[in-house]
């Protein structure tokens, strides 16, 4: 295919005509390879000038924090400022609710109620457990059309259930006045009360919460939105939670009626600091069960009522602090001001230490044997250029389908050793099963066999939250309560049912992996072992035969060539590549978002099988978030931030690799 | 005798050890190597098998045949939607941002590549070549972001293009940026490798720069060019993240770039972001779907690296 210059057939023009073609083609040549370059600085301008407001002094990212407050009649026996059945205010912050329910009530700060702040209020409080089949938890509503009204829009709320999974409460929320007593908030078939519809028909203006507090350790429970067709429900954003050991992870989520612009998730703040404190509204008691349900020390179950928001001006921050409150804060869905990428960065750093570590080995080890073991019969020459293009192809296949393959492969392992919940083999881990007692305190009981729940006899070993051990008191199904608060508080019933709790340490093991932090790591490996045998080929090529030939003479046999010639030549070239694929694997999202989905993960991972979320899957995750026109700081802006931290981890990898090889070119050539 | 004669000095902190320890430890790494070799082997055969055996199961629906997979025209998984399963829509938005991503890399990329190769001076090279490595080096996270919030709207106000707000224009614009570098260092390895003997004969006859350039060495790189714009294709084809943020999610049978489409891939991360563990029929849609990705790029990679290994040979 290659023609060879027909010399014969040039044609003879003028030598100035053609000299302004060749110049004419040079000044197109220029100005086209200058293309890339502009491009560079406009990515970079782009993404800096939108990341700034994250960065920025301006930025009210952390100045307009506000705090959820809300009026309770306290159970608590433990506190000491205040006795069962006073009324208090808890107080727990919108950040820990994205932390952690568990953390944030412990944070609850209780005062006096008497204050009548015309904060605006929630009519209803829905709550409501879900506890039986096997599926994953999934809250969904479906399109919505456009003349959507209330009833028709909680009768479209399902509940999916899943293990034991969740409670989840549903705060609904509106500006005009409705009354509802706590009665009117249980469930029944339909789970949504049909007086709190009735209620609800009247009210025009509405807005849904959903707060949403998992309970089960390792299962998630996913909150999934459908996108609404148009008008009526604003944009709706699917959510997912996975639950950790030892944590409650809260979601709030905004769902509005009528107008979706006012309601949109992040201008919540706004919305309430402009319209809702002109609001005097009247609110009844709901039981605020989901929330205290699991913790373990302090706020008891309680009654709560006068669910409020109210925002709090903290003092003014600097450009620093917000860059390192963006490095480590968790992710948050529902504000981008306060919103950071700690878990998404430990997860990057894991996945990617892990796949380097299997990556660069084996393939330094096959670009070695392809190079130095080269066979000499022709059948064996013939396979080695087999696997040689093989290795080539495998470098164009699409990192979505090696996505594909790590999740069949490593994640399920082709379903053959168990499914992810009820792995084959499992190492490491401790089992607990939690119990809430009578006296509404959560307590774990020890188990061998995660399966199958302990039965419960008078005696047994115990521990509370903080794995001190209780003496627990069992009774039978219809016997009377102690009276004794403190043995109350350690009382259950035989017939109690309780939920797995997993601890994990950090040498947790299972098979199959899991969509985990080793999965992860495998596949990524995956995607860039071509690309490092290719490189390790190319720097082993070109260490110079004369080289080899003089170790050979002194008698050297094949791998001490290898180990004292070629590899110690060979090694900066090696390392180049190196570099420039782990790079590749730092930025690579395709076969992660396949393997691990695109799911809020609210701290780094702490085993190898850990759920994980790495540093560009939360960048695809901001950049699918709605934008709103008013607020300062949007998704978009923390999506830019995240890109910029990627970058720059990105082009100093690059610099390295390309110094490195500008400085070690040299010697060799 | 012997042991009066002193070892030559390269020789005398040289360890000699037993003939037989040596060759065991040689086999063994030997075959510690060829099995990291063979690794690689299992990985392809491995996605292949997968891959089809899914896609077998897939079949095994009711609601699916083959026939309609391959020749229907309607991509509507989802249950409510009556679940119709004709792949040309898919192909057809994955070969418009294809084909959008080919017109911005192709000329941009060749002519960049005969540039760095022919006319540019050393000092030039030395900053160009690290900038197309960077941008190649830029995470397709980022294009798509770029795309969603630079491109879009660069183009609906300087060019006042009618664009949606997720299209295939930008995002094909964007995976055409991400193979620029592609191209361009695949094309220059090949002009580089036209030989110097050519050059010089045309030079002898009189041409210019501009003459050598376009009329002897391109041609005479041509299939090295090509295999360049394959590989380039290829990528461009199995290109997720960039079409995922940037396409949008409605598959359609259109070659109008204005509006919202659905690639292949894009298809692939749509379904599997969400939960792909429920084994329906959607699970199993997204093996077809990436086997027939695979196909189609494993056939264009092919093809670019046999054109480049024959290429290679022509002249050594």
């Amino acid at each position: 295919m290659n023609a060879r210059p027909d010399f014969s057939k040039f044609e003879i023009t003028s030598i100035a005509s053609r000299k302004r073609w060749s110049n004419i083609f040079l000044a197109i040549c220029g100005v086209t390879s200058t293309f890339s370059i502009v491009i560079l600085i406009v990515l970079i301008t782009t993404i800096v000038v939108s990341a700034l407001p994250v960065f920025g002094p301006h930025s009210d990212r952390l100045a307009s924090t506000g705090r959820i407050v809300f009026n309770a009649q306290s159970n608590a026996e433990d506190q000491s400022s205040v006795a069962k059945g006073d009324l208090v205010q808890g107080v727990f912050q919108p950040e820990s609710l994205a932390k952690g329910g568990l953390g944030s009530l412990n944070d609850a700060v209780f005062e006096s109620t008497e204050n009548g702040s015309p904060f605006r209020t929630i009519i209803g409080f829905y709550s409501f457990e879900v506890s039986d089949s096997n599926d994953d938890a999934i809250l969904e509503m479906t399109n919505a059309p456009p003349s959507q009204t209330i009833d028709q829009f909680l009768k479209q709320l399902k509940v999916r259930s899943s293990d034991d999974v969740a409670n989840a409460s549903l705060v609904i929320l509106t500006s005009e006045t409705a009354t509802l007593k706590a009665s009117d908030l249980a469930i029944d078939d339909e789970l949504v009360s049909t007086r709190v519809i009735e209620q609800l028909k009247s009210v025009s203006d509405w807005q849904v919460f959903l707060l949403a507090g998992l309970v089960t350790p390792d299962d998630f429970a996913e909150i999934r939105f459908q996108q609404a067709n148009a008008g009526n429900l604003s944009k709706l954003r699917k959510t997912r939670v996975r639950k950790r050991a030892g944590q409650m992870n809260w979601l709030l989520s905004v769902m509005s009626g009528q107008d979706s612009q006012k309601y949109a998730p992040q201008k919540l703040r706004k919305y309430i600091d402009d319209q809702i404190l002109t609001g005097q509204l009247k609110v009844d008691s709901a039981e605020l069960q989901g929330l205290s349900r699991r913790k373990r020390k302090g706020f008891d179950l309680a009654t709560a009522f006068d669910i409020q928001w109210c925002p709090v001006p903290s003092a003014d921050t600097s450009t620093i602090d917000h860059i390192s409150h963006f490095l480590t804060a968790k992710p948050n869905s529902s504000d981008p001001a306060t919103a950071g990428i700690g878990p998404a960065l430990w997860g990057s750093v894991w996945a990617c230490t892990f796949c380097a570590l299997f990556a660069l080995p084996l393939g330094i080890g096959t670009a070695v044997f392809l190079e130095e073991f080269k066979p000499t019969q022709r059948f064996l020459l013939f396979l080695q250029n087999l696997i040689q293009l093989n290795i080539t192809n495998l470098a164009g296949v699409p990192s979505i389908v090696y996505g594909i393959l790590g999740l069949t492969a490593f994640a399920t392992m082709f379903g053959l050793f168990g499914s992810d919940k009820e792995p084959l083999l499992r190492f490491g881990g401790k089992y607990y099963y939690q119990y809430l007692s009578e006296g509404m305190h959560p307590f774990l009981i020890p188990v061998d066999d995660p399966e199958n729940p302990p039965k419960l006899v008078p005696g047994m070993a115990a521990e509370d939250g903080d794995h001190q051990p209780i003496k627990l008191n069992v009774i039978g199904v219809d016997d009377p309560l102690p009276e004794d608060p403190d043995k109350l508080k350690w009382t259950i019933r035989s017939d109690a049912e309780g939920g797995m709790h997993p601890e994990k340490p950090w040498y947790y093991f299972q098979i199959p992996f899991g969509r985990g932090v080793l999965a992860a790591a495998l596949t990524l490996m995956l995607v860039i072992l071509p690309v490092i045998i290719i490189a390790s080929q190319e720097a082993i090529k070109a260490v110079p035969s004369s080289l080899r030939q003089g170790a050979m003479g002194l008698g050297a046999t094949r791998w001490q060539v290898v180990k004292n010639v070629t590899l110690p030549a060979a090694i900066p070239g090696i390392m180049t590549g190196a570099i420039l694929s782990v790079s590749r694997a730092i930025g690579e999202a395709a076969p992660l978002v396949v393997l691990c989905g695109v799911v809020y993960i609210s701290r780094a991972p702490e085993h190898l099988m850990d759920f994980i979320s790495v540093l560009p899957i939360q960048i695809f995750y901001l950049t699918g978030q709605p934008i709103s026109e008013e607020s300062q700081i949007n998704f978009q802006n923390v999506a830019a931030a995240a890109s910029l931290v990627l970058l720059v981890v990105l082009l100093t990898f690059n610099t390295v690799a390309i110094v490195l090889r500008q400085l070690t070119t040299k010697p060799l050539s | 005798m012997s042991q009066s004669t002193p070892l030559p000095k390269a020789l005398a902190h040289r360890k000699l050890k037993a003939l037989r320890w040596v060759r065991v430890r040689e086999w063994a790494i030997k075959s510690g190597l060829l099995s990291a070799t063979l690794f690689s082997i299992l990985i392809t055969v491995s996605i292949v098998c997968l891959l089809f055996s899914e896609t077998v199961r897939f079949f095994q629906f009711d609601r699916v045949t083959v026939g309609d997979f391959l020749t229907g025209t309607t991509w509507s998984p989802t249950l409510g939607s009556g679940g119709q399963f004709g792949i040309w829509p898919l192909i057809c938005g994955t070969m418009l941002i294809a084909g959008i991503a080919m017109m911005v890399a192709l000329p941009l990329g060749l002519i960049t590549a005969i540039f760095l190769s022919e006319y540019a001076p050393r000092r030039l090279r030395n900053i160009l070549k690290p900038i197309l490595e960077i941008l190649a080096g830029v995470p397709t996270v980022v294009y798509g972001f770029f795309a969603l919030t630079f491109i879009t709207p660069f183009l609906k106000n300087t060019f006042g293009i009618q664009l949606e707000y997720f299209n295939a224009l930008s995002a094909g614009i964007a995976v055409g940026i991400l193979c620029i570098p592609t191209v361009s260092s695949l094309s220059e390895d090949a002009l580089q490798a036209v030989p110097r003997r050519l050059r010089e004969a045309a030079y002898g006859l009189g041409s210019t720069k501009f003459d050598v350039a376009i009329k002897v060495v391109v041609p005479a790189a041509l299939s090295g060019i090509i295999s360049a714009f394959l590989l380039a294709i290829a990528r461009a084809v199995g290109e997720t993240m960039i079409v995922s943020i940037a396409a949008g999610a409605t598959p359609r049978l259109t070659l109008d770039p204005r509006v919202e489409i659905q690639t292949m891939t894009g298809y692939i991360t749509n379904t599997a972001k969400g939960d792909v563990s429920n084994f329906g029929i959607e699970y199993f849609s997204i093996y077809a779907v990436a086997f027939a990705l695979f196909i189609m790029t494993l056939g264009v990679t092919l093809i670019g690296n046999l054109i480049r290994l024959k290429f290679q040979e022509a002249y050594e």
